[in-house]
């Protein structure tokens, strides 16, 4: 059984519709990655699934059990934890701080401080620093750490890379597998198709608020995703 | 040099109440994202009900104030402010104007218009040199400033202050990270309205109690907030220092019209030169609370 099942899931923005009848599910132990081109509604989708945002129709369920109408700081216990875009730490509060208040409510489980700091050691001599005087990095690394914290059954991770120097991608990146690497489940919004494609078992491509091609990462190419990521197919039937 | 005594006595006693309700000021515009206008008002409850209750000893009319305050915060969140908060900045303001005038025509229809006074329940004198100073106030002055040392230490110490601190930064993001938006402002405005209501009681003693007794609270308060970092809990109690050091100069070389008229006039410059003080709004999760 899947661990999170998205069924025909709308979300609007007054009446802007960003999110039009998407269905996928996500498997225990997957990693989808979900591409698409700015505005295509990955964040609203994101935000949704998190319960931040809070869905116009449809349903989801998670591990088994409509979630659609739980509130977001309920959502939490059920085991989904959201990086959200632009990471969003508590600017005025230390590392140490933004760790510890997502531990606050979270479920029990390996992630505590210690494991945390293993696993993310750029971040052990800035603990007491303020998260708003870090580096994108460091940053990210915040974020990524005050998710797992909650100790989460699935990991929503919105462009991770966002702004990030080459060098900070590639750590961020590599603790990424790790995770991966060790079975946690994470539903990755990534602009990079290529990095995508690096760490997914799955590829999910949204175009205008649809997903419009959802596939096996080892059975499509880097094209077949470009072309969807800009709707060159549907452009291509319209002249052809 | 006696007068020097006697100015920072004064001083001290005037800027620990208004700290204390520059606090609870600055806990409901951080955390509810609202000037609450009738924060002079929750004063004049604490007064008139430490008034009904003046057969009772003082020590125990002043917790059941506190009493009294939680639950009349907790029942002005729950019963108007959650269904404003997603109507914008002026919606807010408005509403708690609105409490405001319902408090003091209520506390007008109750107890009349006619001034009414307390017996403080310390009437001793304390002599520092050569000066008086009533012992009343120097033992409620030193009292809230322990009480504010307790606040802040909660606020920053703790991690029901960790909680706190994250949902006033961000209330969406601590929403997702489990805490409860919809609690937390209920919670907040109750405590934040028991501080306002205790401020008013430990005052009233000192001064003549009537319906209206808590707007000349409201504008130093405001200021004392609005020169301080939004979001800071620490500020407002020093931004309440700040300005009453500025009145207590003003106060020392020009007559106490004029020093207000000055005090009032940088208020309302302040406000122009910076209007983005006041009205740093949220604008998402606010359903969330609702
Ligand atoms: N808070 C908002 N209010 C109004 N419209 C919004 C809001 N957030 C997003 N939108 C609109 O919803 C649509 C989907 O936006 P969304 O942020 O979900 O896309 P995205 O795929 O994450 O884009 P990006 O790659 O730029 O992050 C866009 O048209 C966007 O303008
Ligand atoms: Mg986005």
């Amino acid at each position: 059984m899947s661990l999170l099942a998205v069924e025909q899931l709308d979300a609007r923005h007054g009446l802007l519709q960003a999110v039009r009848g998407v269905t996928f599910t996500v498997a225990a132990g997957e990693t989808l990655a979900l591409v698409g081109a700015n505005g295509a509604g990955k964040t609203t989708l994101l935000r949704t699934i998190a319960g931040a945002h809070r869905p116009f129709g449809g349903r989801i369920l998670f591990d088994g059990i409509d979630v659609t109408a739980v509130p977001a700081y309920a959502r939490l216990r059920t085991g989904i934890a959201l990086v959200p875009e632009g990471r969003r730490l508590f600017n005025g509060m230390t590392v140490k701080e933004n760790l510890l208040v997502a531990g606050a409510y979270g479920n029990s489980g390996p992630w505590t401080l210690d494991t945390v700091l293993d696993a993310f050691p750029l971040l052990r001599p800035r603990l007491n620093n303020r998260a708003g005087t870090l580096s994108g990095g460091e940053q990210q690394a915040t974020a990524i750490g005050r998710a797992l914290m909650t100790n989460p059954k699935l990991l929503l991770l919105d462009e991770v890379s966002l702004g990030l120097a080459p060098i900070a991608v590639e750590a961020v990146y590599r603790s990424l597998e790790a995770l991966i690497k060790v079975g946690a489940t994470i539903l990755l919004v990534e602009q990079d198709i290529g990095r995508a494609l690096g760490v997914a078992t799955r590829v999910a491509c949204m175009l205008e608020g649809r997903i419009i091609l959802a596939k096996d990462a080892k059975d499509v190419t880097r094209e077949q995703v470009t072309e969807a990521y800009f709707g060159l197919q549907r452009a291509r039937r319209v002249t052809s | 040099m006696s007068s020097w005594i006697q100015i920072l006595l004064d001083f001290i006693w005037a800027s620990s109440g208004l700290a204390l309700v520059a606090f609870s000021l600055g806990l409901i515009l951080g955390e509810l994202r609202i000037v609450n206008i009738a924060q002079g008002d929750l004063m004049m409850v604490g007064a008139y009900s430490m008034y009904a209750m003046r057969g009772l000893p003082f020590l125990i009319a002043l917790p059941l104030t506190f009493v009294v305050g939680l639950g009349l915060g907790f029942a002005l969140e729950r019963g108007v402010l959650r269904w404003v908060y997603d109507k914008g900045f002026m919606a807010t303001l408005l509403a708690t104007w609105g409490v405001g005038i319902v408090l003091e025509q209520g506390a007008a229809t109750v107890f009349t218009v006619s001034q009414k006074g307390i017996d403080p329940p310390i009437k001793g004198l304390i002599e520092i040199g050569d000066v008086v100073y009533p012992a009343y106030r120097a033992v409620v002055a030193a009292g809230i400033i322990v009480l504010l040392a307790v606040l802040l230490l909660l606020v920053y110490r703790t991690s029901f202050g960790l909680r706190l601190r994250a949902s006033i930064d961000n209330v969406e993001m601590a929403a997702v990270l489990g805490i409860s938006p919809q609690r937390t402002f209920a919670m907040v405005f109750a405590l934040a309205t028991a501080l306002a209501v205790l401020a008013g009681a430990l005052i009233a003693p000192t001064i003549a109690i009537n319906p209206t007794l808590g707007l000349s609270f409201l504008a130093p308060a405001f200021f004392a907030v609005l020169i301080s970092k939004p979001g800071s809990l620490a500020g407002p109690v020093l931004g309440a220092v700040a300005v009453e050091f500025t009145f207590t100069l003003l106060q020392t070389y020009l007559n106490i019209t004029v020093a207000e008229s000055i005090l009032f006039g940088l208020l309302a410059l302040f406000v122009v030169v910076k209007p983005q003080g006041i009205s740093w709004s949220r604008t998402t999760a606010r359903e969330e609370a609702s």
